[in-house]
């Protein structure tokens, strides 16, 4: 550690890896956000989490300083997500095929809620925008309505705000195909979210 | 120069979106959006869709409980 204060590139190389402490109280809560919103499911989240930690806190000596910490988590948990939904898939075929991954949603329609949704105006940014506890629900269960192929790719561009080629990295899709597929995925979410919009029509 | 369709509009919408436009499609879009108001309300609409989605946490605390149950499973 510098003597001067000052930080030297030389520092920051030798900076000490994140302690287990810290992944639990800054990344778990991200890792399970991410697992659930592409599992769909508060279990199936928690199996990918503890999977994911585990791997995290066997490697953290590897880690020099947090900077490379979460785009390697971002992508351990995307995998590990992957994996758990193959599994329950195989698990599950003996049951029901249903054959609808092609499918833009992944269940029937719920009926609409009386939620109301602020439009945000051009200039806000996604800081600028406060939600409510049933904002936030609706907003997630449109999402959980996504069949996974689609919501796998919005969830990755649009709640973790990751740029297409590393989404396709992620997902082993072409860039032309995520954009395809979350060109899609806005288009079903704004349907239905727009029911709880407030002043429809009167902004652009 | 050929004024958009709806059509084609629709098929930029992902560019329009993530502001990844040359500058004479830029200025093509705005023309177009700004003489058509269903495309106007749809790149609105789906402006304001994003912007709420990436408003979601995505670090809220995890519930004790399920915190308990992760530290448990990873030895701490």
């Amino acid at each position: 550690m510098s003597t001067d204060g000052s930080t030297t590139t030389a520092a920051l190389a030798a900076a000490p890896p994140p302690t287990p402490e810290v992944v639990f109280r800054e990344y778990a809560p991200r890792i399970y956000h991410l697992a659930r919103r592409m599992l769909n499911n508060d279990a199936d989240a928690e199996d990918v989490t503890g999977e994911v930690l585990v791997q995290v806190v066997r490697k953290l000596h590897t880690f020099r300083g947090e900077s490379a910490l979460p785009t390697w988590l971002h992508r351990v948990t995307v995998n590990a997500a992957l994996a758990h939904r193959e599994k329950r898939a195989n698990r599950a075929k003996h049951e029901t095929a249903t054959g609808d991954e092609h499918l833009l949603d992944a269940s029937p329609a719920d009926p609409p809620g009386a939620v109301r949704l602020n439009r945000p105006k051009a200039h806000h940014t996604p800081a600028d925008v406060v939600l409510a506890g049933e904002q936030r629900a609706l907003i997630e269960a449109a999402i959980a309505r996504l069949s996974a192929p689609f919501r796998d790719v919005f969830v990755l561009a649009d709640v973790e705000g990751l740029p297409n080629p590393e989404i396709g990295d992620m997902l082993g899709l072409s860039v032309a195909a995520v954009k395809s597929r979350l060109h899609r995925a806005r288009l079903r979410m704004r349907e239905l979210l727009a029911p709880h919009f407030e002043n429809q029509g009167d902004d652009r | 120069m050929t004024p958009l369709t709806c059509d084609q509009l629709n098929d930029l919408l992902g560019d329009i979106l993530n502001n990844e436009m040359e500058l004479h499609v830029r200025a093509e879009v705005e023309i177009h959006l700004g003489v058509c108001p269903h495309c106007g309300g749809l790149v609105a609409a789906c402006r304001a869709t994003i912007t709420i989605t990436r408003a979601l946490p995505n670090a809220d605390p995890l519930p004790a409980d399920l915190e308990a149950r992760l530290r448990k499973r990873c030895g701490g």
